[in-house]
């Protein structure tokens, strides 16, 4: 049976060495051959980098599978622009931007609206000390994902792109910006309205999670 | 008691850690990605920052971990991708991976068709069987010896299948082909024989 055989020399072990910026350069100069050193620093990319696009995938769509579609679908665009990538950028921001604006077009293409549903109520956990923070504090990953997908399906789909980005993923303005290609000023836009229509509907359907007064009452 | 926003437009923190980071960093990414770290452990810091704006809820969306069989498999895909635009020749948008297996399905059709054609031109010769079994285990056929009329068979059985999976050739595919009136039996894994 034919067998793949990997030697010492090959390019596969010398893209191990190498940061993802070489990476993305290798991968952009490479060549077009099969078993090239282009097609050896795509797949290095791949193994470093698709659990990480498939996250912020799956956290704009909340489907897992559609977001593993989505991650290879931004490494398949990724290949075909790979001359366009420049060493001045970050590649995590340029892979990101990738990814962000597949799952946007995706989410913006499902056909009927399926993830919207009728507000799921979930069980109150009661406990004897419960204020609405601790409640929330205390929800499961599933919860709270189940709470996400439910509001975040009332928000544009850059709205919640946004949202996830500075939010969840923890990125800071400009590299939202640079990855969603807009304005700094337009991402804070974006996610001022973001949030307050969230809070607005974690409010209104999850009204045992209010927070219950102010937090300088709270510090008293 | 301190009060601290732990990003520019997020919540409050009041505890004596919190008010050492805030102290001690000053780069404003380093202080906000720290302090943002501190939230998640600090039950009473996370609670504070829940009550001042509940959406930091948001920030505990699973984190969705792939295994060595998912990573591997996506490179398969991206790399059956780039083998069907070379044997189609052209550049193509990608497909959908859930398209693969109504595309296999398509693909057997083909297959099907030509078995007839065959059968009914030169009903002497045995039938073209086509075995497609997806996935990574089972035992794979000896590549044998091509004859060229073989090779020109399998390409274009080979191209048919890339042109109506579009991008997306299924990884780890076993095709037994009996091709009609020979002895011998031409049995290749996919993604070996675009590598020749």
């Amino acid at each position: 049976m034919p067998v793949l055989a990997f030697s010492r020399s090959s390019p596969h072990r010398r893209v191990k060495e190498l940061d993802d910026r070489d990476l993305l350069l290798q991968m952009a100069e490479g060549g077009e051959r099969p078993n090239s050193t282009a097609e050896a620093a795509l797949d290095e990319l791949i193994v470093r980098k698709s659990e990480v696009l498939v996250n912020v995938a799956f956290r704009v769509l909340g489907d897992r599978e559609e977001a593993k579609d989505v991650a290879q679908m931004a490494f398949v665009r990724a290949w075909d622009h790979r001359e366009r990538y420049s060493p001045q950028w970050s590649p995590n921001t340029w892979l990101y931007r990738i990814a962000t604006n597949l799952a946007i077009d995706h989410l913006r293409s499902r056909q009927s609206r399926e993830r919207m549903h009728e507000p799921l109520r979930l069980q109150l956990r009661h406990r004897q000390e419960s204020t609405s923070a601790r409640m929330m504090s205390e929800l499961g990953e599933k919860e709270v994902a189940a709470i996400f997908d439910e509001l975040a399906s009332e928000l544009t789909e850059k709205q919640r792109a946004i949202f996830v980005l500075r939010e969840v993923e923890g990125l800071a303005s400009a590299e939202v910006a640079e990855i969603v290609g807009c304005q700094q000023s337009t991402v804070r836009n974006h996610l001022f309205n973001a949030r307050k229509l969230l809070k607005q509907r974690l409010m209104e359907r999850y009204p045992e999670y209010a927070p219950q007064g102010s937090a300088e009452e709270q510090l008293s | 008691m301190t009060v601290e926003r732990p990003f520019a437009d997020g919540g409050e923190v009041r505890c004596m850690d919190a008010d050492r980071l805030r102290d001690t960093l000053r780069d404003a990414s380093v202080r906000r990605a720290a302090m943002r770290r501190h939230v998640e452990r600090c039950r009473s810091c996370r609670e504070a920052a829940l009550a001042q704006d509940p959406t930091t809820l948001f920030r505990r969306l699973p984190k969705v971990e792939l295994s060595a069989d998912e990573v591997a498999e996506m490179r398969q895909r991206v790399k059956g991708v780039q083998r069907a635009r070379r044997v189609g020749g052209a550049h193509r948008p990608a497909g959908s991976i859930r398209s693969a297996w109504a595309a296999a399905a398509g693909m057997v059709c083909v297959l099907g068709g030509l078995a007839a054609f065959q059968a009914s031109t030169n009903p002497t010769a045995a039938p073209l069987n086509q075995t497609v079994a997806a996935g990574t285990t089972g035992d794979r056929p000896v590549l044998s010896a091509l004859s060229a009329e073989d090779e020109a068979h399998l390409d274009r059985a080979l191209a048919s299948r890339a042109l109506i999976e579009g991008d997306d050739v299924l990884s780890e595919q076993v095709v037994l082909m009996q091709v009609a009136g020979r002895a011998s039996d031409l049995a290749w894994v996919a993604n070996d024989r675009l590598d020749l």
